[in-house]
């Protein structure tokens, strides 16, 4: 990768002192990055999907354009100025897709690369979409890697959209993970993000970076979270969430559970957003970080904004070593003190891994954390 | 039990009362701010020259340096339009009787005196730009502690004291108002409190600003010894007006090794002031640090009293609470650098937000990579009262140490229809039930405080719930 143009994403939804350095991070895009190809692979949609693609990010419709992501308006613009096309799915109308469709993105050593997808979801469909994406490790140290994904969903009265992304990703590679979600009434999102970093990172990746933003516009709508990662050697995540409750009775749950080890670190935006009007509504955010070696950094702005009186908004963190108590009473039960260590470690990644939905990948991510948190 | 009761604004006759300044008896510094004006605030505090050279490159920090891109919008402060100078013709006395009578009135009316008498060892009182009176009991001085205002002490026995620690723990570059501070600074008082020396009953400096479009800057310095304790309370109100006043203080806290400090602020500005103060304090090894802090008045506020836990096994409590009604806009919270190891802080913030009030907690916890073993526990809730208001909370935690124990906890609600109910179901009126309720959630806070100024932020709750 030679010239790359800063983009300025994860900006916190309202700002905060700057010498924290929170309030956004920049991020190079390769001028040479090219369309990521077709994300279907020649793959036949389940009855009720159909696949279209359109050119430019500019020919797609307005309401799709105007849903807000989590990594925000520089990652648009990104994909507008590099001519990415943007991959549509489209679930029927009370189409019930029961199967998950799992769509692997294999990133290969030394490119640079974006993928746009679109999910529309229409009025009562339901449909679970995997991305299993990877890269190599292995012979691709020298030759630095970038890979972006933009999601966006909108999920119209009554859909229900699942979403899984499980990320392993080399050594040597840069990749953000843009989602934007619009909720219709009734409708859900649910996310659940694996980040599993390589510990082998060489210099020159800036990291992973995450964006989710849902707006919940219908009543009673509600978006799900569920994060998971694991990063170590000398990788890097910024995560930037934001629940955007505008509808009443809506309902924001989410869970945002990792680790750090060697030299990794870690920043994590979560907000939750009750816009006037979401009257009724409740969000719960909850963070449980995991330090384990003295030379991680771990930053957390766990954010709740309010313009309503009839809410109930939530948030807890848990921040430091694995407890005591806990490495007390699994020893007391015969478990020497590593293996209690690292089954605990192991249990907190393998508590969201549960969540994957198709068994032969969540054996696979199961296989990977315990050979790699040994 | 949906519908709302309505809740008028507070009668703040209490404070809002003035002085007239026009009958000669008062001095005032032209408004703005330009070198000129600060060599006049200088020749006016009879500076030394360091001071003076000090001033003039606070200013240049201030010209340069933008405001910050975060808080409140301070666009209703036009620093053309503040006199940063004004004050009574009189000299400052140590007995209530050679007080300026008008002065004294206000003072009378604000129970100043009478707290002096009961509950206080000892007492400074601001008036706009300069203290009027201070005075220290005689025990409390036979104990050595000095308890004075800040520009005697400049040119005193402890001259060099204060050279070595003014506006080093805020250095004007800290922020477009610290520079403010440093080059229009007036008024404020200096504490010592000798080793070992434990002062059993509280301090307390009131600011009293009376003038229109005028700026209050006090610079407050206390330096607690080692193993020494202290209660230091400082009280705040204006009359309203329909111009911006402006409060600019800065407060710099030395806590040596095995030392406390409480530090306990009740903030009652009238609601045309922009509150935008400084205080921060510096914790030697087994130190304590206690803020306790209510916030009720200004139109704006920025306050986030910051912590530096240096010294191994010192601590910091932080309990505040801020109530927002109509028209103001508080932003506030606390700041804690921890260094030292096995340091530990609580922070326990409560925020009110009523009538198109906005109350922001903001917070910042830095766990060093030093700082092994370090504990902190922060938990913030906050109370909307009604659907026109907002409340938000906007904690940042950065932690360097992995054997650091960090718990965080934040809630935003309404006042709960079942507890209302239960209330109202012994006999309690509705509006009753709720200022109950108010007063219960603020309960943390009043609890800390000497019980005079329990019952005066009690006071203020109901008055906010109930319109007086």
């Amino acid at each position: 990768m030679e010239k790359s143009r800063l983009a300025v994403v994860n900006a916190l939804p309202t700002k905060t002192y700057r010498f924290l350095k929170v309030n956004e991070i920049g991020i190079g895009i390769p001028e040479q990055a090219t369309d990521g190809g077709d994300p279907w692979n020649g793959m036949t949609p389940p009855t009720g999907v159909t696949f279209s693609r359109v050119e430019r990010q500019e020919e797609l419709p307005d309401e799709i354009r105007a849903i807000e992501t989590g990594m925000g308006a520089s990652i648009d613009r990104a994909l507008s100025d590099h001519g990415i096309p943007a991959n549509i799915l489209t679930v029927a109308a009370g189409a019930a897709i029961e199967e998950p469709v799992v769509m692997p993105v294999a990133v290969s050593c030394g490119s640079a690369t974006m993928t746009s997808l679109v999910i529309r979801a229409e009025a009562g469909s339901s449909l679970t979409l995997i991305l299993d994406m990877t890269g190599s490790d292995a012979g691709c140290a020298a030759a630095r890697s970038f890979f972006g994904l933009s999601t966006r969903i909108r999920a119209e009265s009554g859909a229900h959209i699942r979403l899984v992304h499980l990320e392993r990703f080399g050594a040597s590679i840069t990749n953000f993970d843009d989602i934007g979600g619009w909720c219709e009434e009734g409708a859900q999102i649910e996310l659940t993000t694996l980040l599993l970093g390589s510990r082998n990172a060489v210099k020159g990746s800036e990291g992973s970076f995450l964006g989710a933003r849902v707006t919940l516009s219908g009543d009673t709508s509600r978006f799900v979270n569920r994060t998971g990662y694991y990063f170590g050697g000398q990788t890097s995540l910024d995560m930037n969430i934001v629940a955007d409750q505008r509808g009443r009775e809506t309902v924001s749950d989410m869970i945002f559970r990792g680790v750090l080890a060697d030299h990794a670190s870690k920043t994590w935006r979560g907000t939750i957003d009750f816009k006037s009007g979401s009257a009724g509504s409740v969000g719960d955010e909850q963070e449980d970080t995991l330090m384990l070696s003295p030379h991680v950094r771990n930053s957390s702005v766990p954010v709740i904004l309010c313009a309503e009186e009839d809410v109930d908004g939530r948030h807890g963190a848990t921040i430091g070593q694995l407890s005591e108590d806990m490495l007390f009473y699994m020893s007391s039960r015969g478990i020497a003190v590593e293996e209690a260590r690292r089954m605990i470690v192991q249990a907190r990644l393998k508590s969201i891994a549960r969540e994957i939905p198709d068994s032969r990948l969540r054996w696979e991510i199961e296989q990977w954390i315990e050979k790699e948190i040994a | 039990m949906s519908e709302k009761q309505q809740v008028n604004d507070i009668d703040r006759s209490l404070y809002d009362f003035k002085d007239d300044e026009s009958g000669g008896d008062f001095y005032r510094i032209e408004e703005g701010l330009t070198e000129e004006i600060v060599l006049q605030v200088s020749e006016e505090k009879k500076d030394p020259d360091w001071m003076r050279d000090f001033r003039l490159r606070c200013l240049d920090i201030y010209n340069r340096t933008p405001m910050v891109p975060w808080g409140p919008s301070i666009d209703g402060l036009d620093m053309g339009r503040i006199a940063t100078y004004v004050r009574h013709k009189g000299e400052m006395k140590t007995d209530w009787e050679d007080v300026p009578e008008d002065i004294k009135n206000t003072f009378e009316r604000l129970g100043i005196p009478q707290a002096e008498r009961e509950s206080l060892a000892g007492v400074g009182a601001q008036y706009d730009s300069e203290l009027v009176y201070h005075n220290v009991r005689e025990e409390v001085a036979a104990a050595g502690v000095v308890y004075t205002d800040l520009e005697s002490a400049l040119r005193g026995e402890f001259a060099d004291m204060i050279r070595e620690h003014f506006m080093h723990l805020v250095p004007p570059t800290d922020h477009k108002f610290a520079a403010l501070h440093g080059a229009v600074w007036s008024g404020g008082s200096f504490v010592y409190v000798p080793r070992g020396v434990k002062v059993d009953i509280p301090l307390q400096s009131y600011f009293r600003l009376n003038a229109k479009g005028a700026g209050q800057f006090e610079h407050t310095l206390i330096i607690v010894d080692e193993g020494a304790d202290l209660h230091f309370i400082e009280g705040c109100s204006a009359p309203k007006y329909n111009v911006a006043n402006l409060h600019a203080g800065c407060v710099e806290l030395y806590v040596k090794r095995g030392a406390r400090l409480r530090y306990s602020t009740i903030e009652n500005w009238s609601k045309n002031m922009y509150n935008l103060n400084t205080k921060r304090a510096l914790i030697e090894e087994d130190g304590v640090m206690e803020w306790v802090s209510g916030s009720f008045g200004s139109a704006v506020s920025f306050l986030y009293p910051s912590t530096i836990l240096k010294g191994n096994r010192s601590r910091m409590e932080y309990t505040g609470i801020t109530f927002a009604g109509e028209g103001q806009n508080l932003d506030t919270g606390a700041k804690v650098v921890m260094q030292g190891q096995d340091t530990s802080c609580v922070i326990s913030s409560k925020s009110i937000s009523k009538s198109g009030g906005i109350g922001t907690y903001r917070s910042s916890v830095i766990i060093g990579k030093d700082a092994h073993r370090a504990k902190a526990s922060i938990s913030c809730d906050s109370l909307m009262l009604d659907s026109e208001s907002r409340a938000d909370t906007i904690p940042a935690m950065e932690i360097l140490t992995d054997d650091a124990d960090v718990g965080h906890e934040a809630r935003i609600g309404r006042i709960s229809d079942d507890a209302i109910f239960y209330l109202m179901s012994r006999g309690i009126a509705e509006a009753d039930a709720r200022a109950m309720i108010v007063s219960g959630f603020a309960d943390s806070v009043s609890k800390e405080l000497p019980l005079e100024y329990a019952v005066e932020m009690n006071n203020l709750i109901k008055l906010e719930m109930t319109g007086g």
